[in-house]
């Protein structure tokens, strides 16, 4: 059976599998949902063109570095910030006005700190605590040893400590 | 171990009993929670991969390409168990030309109206096999699967199956006869099942299990369809081997699998594959895997 990457079913297959995950380190990487998305798609139309030379065992390792390629071509120089939306959760009895608005300013905090991360710390980061990556996975596809995933969590960790201590 | 990596290694659980003990105490561990549990409340926004997708090929042209089913290969095994069927049968019919087979292929369900204008739906795989010169008179069919009746009023309507036997006198009812179990609901009017040893009536939002040849608690239900009608396959006390058997025919896919022996409680839906096998893996403990080509699955 031909795995061709310009099958089309093959292909929409990839694009379902591995769209978020791209979508989501390009995110990581520039703060904006719409660029990453624009990047997402420009990733896979470079994948639709080229698919007779990429296999499908490729397809994963391929597009992150055309994507990160991408990136990188951008103009960037702006300021990255991330925007989190808070999940849901009911309210509790001790959870008084006082509390929320505290809780409220950490959170932004932990926002804004993990914005100014350097992005090698932030994208692994994210990429564990969003994505629900394991550092394997993460050294995999960030082609890194798992040591050097700890160690930019390690640092990662270090500087939101900073920003909770300053309560 | 090693400084660098400290609190990742914290985080992912793997620092020894002194490292433990050092962040307990110096306070760095409390922080770290009260951290990652501020993150971990929050979420990034989501992306729409089906719309990502039409996005896509609407920039791309879609290829517009014909879908090749195998009829070849369908039509090749199904006559094969039309047959065998046919062989099981001879004892109980004498084994004539005018022997009408129906068919429901995988990922399918065939209506099939009977010379008395009753109507069958055939699940997904099932088949039924009767002689069409006796009828109206002698009302009398097969069944291999599964299949839902609606019947007009006349003579003994009776279903046979390999564990026990199925008769009506104008009524509609879901007999389901796969692997050892025969189970049966009743829809409207009366519904009288048997086997060897025993036999029971059956009213409107009545049914029954015959399991390995015994008979299970009379258990009632509210829904006015079977529930393979309703897009999703239920299933009470079945072995997990039959669930199995049951996805591949909704899906017209293979599994393999490597699984021990268990029962399943449990429904999963048809038309997505990808949250039917979770409806099952997830309350078994398995993992499954989808190929790229869809066509068939590992389940461990």
């Amino acid at each position: 059976m031909s795995k061709n990457v310009c099958n089309e079913e093959i292909f929409k297959s990839i694009f379902m599998d591995l769209s978020d995950n791209i979508r989501n380190f390009i995110y990581y990487k520039c703060g904006n949902v719409a660029q990453a998305e624009d990047l997402v798609q420009e990733a896979f139309s470079k994948l639709w063109q080229n698919c007779e030379k990429v296999s499908l065992s490729k397809a994963k390792s391929y597009l992150y570095t055309i994507s990160n390629n991408m990136f990188l071509n951008e103009v960037a120089h702006r300021k990255i910030v991330l925007k989190f939306e808070q999940r849901h959760h009911t309210i509790q009895d001790k959870e008084t006005p006082e509390f929320l608005l505290e809780k409220e300013e950490f959170r932004q905090r932990i926002e804004q700190a993990i914005s100014s991360l350097p992005e090698n710390q932030r994208l692994v980061f994210l990429l564990n605590r969003f994505d629900k990556k394991t550092y394997k996975e993460i050294a995999e596809d960030l082609n890194l040893s798992v040591k050097a995933v700890e160690k930019r969590m390690h640092n990662a960790l270090k500087v939101l400590r900073k920003v909770h201590s300053k309560v | 171990m090693d400084k660098e990596t400290l609190y990742a290694r914290w985080l992912s659980g793997d620092i020894s009993e002194e490292e433990r003990m050092a962040l307990s105490k110096s306070g760095e561990w409390a922080d770290l929670e009260s951290i990652i549990k501020t993150v971990d409340s929050l979420q990034i926004p989501k992306y729409d991969r089906t719309e990502g997708w039409e996005h896509f090929q609407k920039n791309h042209g879609r290829k517009d390409k014909p879908k090749l089913y195998s009829k070849l290969f369908s039509l090749k095994t199904l006559s094969i168990a039309a047959a065998a069927m046919l062989l099981i049968f001879a004892g109980l019919f004498l084994f004539q030309d005018n022997s009408t087979v129906i068919n429901a292929e995988f990922a399918e369900h065939t209506t099939h109206t009977l010379p008395d204008q009753s109507t069958i739906i055939l699940n997904s795989g099932s088949s039924i096999n009767y002689l069409k010169d006796q009828w109206p008179k002698s009302r009398s069919l097969h069944l291999e699967g599964e299949a839902m009746f609606t019947v007009e009023e006349g003579s003994k309507f009776i279903v046979h199956t390999k564990y026990g036997n199925v008769e009506v006198l104008g009524t509609s009812f879901n007999v389901n006869a796969w692997g050892n179990d025969l189970y049966v609901e009743c829809y409207s009017g009366k519904v009288s099942v048997e086997n060897q040893q025993d036999r029971i009536i059956l009213s409107k939002g009545e049914a029954i299990k015959f399991k390995d040849g015994q008979i299970r608690n009379k258990q009632t239900f509210d829904y006015g369809k079977p529930s393979w009608q309703r897009g999703m396959s239920r299933f009470m006390d079945t072995n997990i081997f039959d669930v199995f058997q049951e996805l591949e025919r909704q899906y017209d896919i293979d599994i393999h699998q490597n699984v021990v022996n268990k029962e399943f409680t449990g429904s999963f839906i048809h038309g997505n594959l990808e949250e039917a096998l979770k409806q099952i893996c997830r309350p078994m403990g398995l993992k499954s895997t989808i190929d790229s080509n869809r066509k068939s699955v590992i389940i461990e």
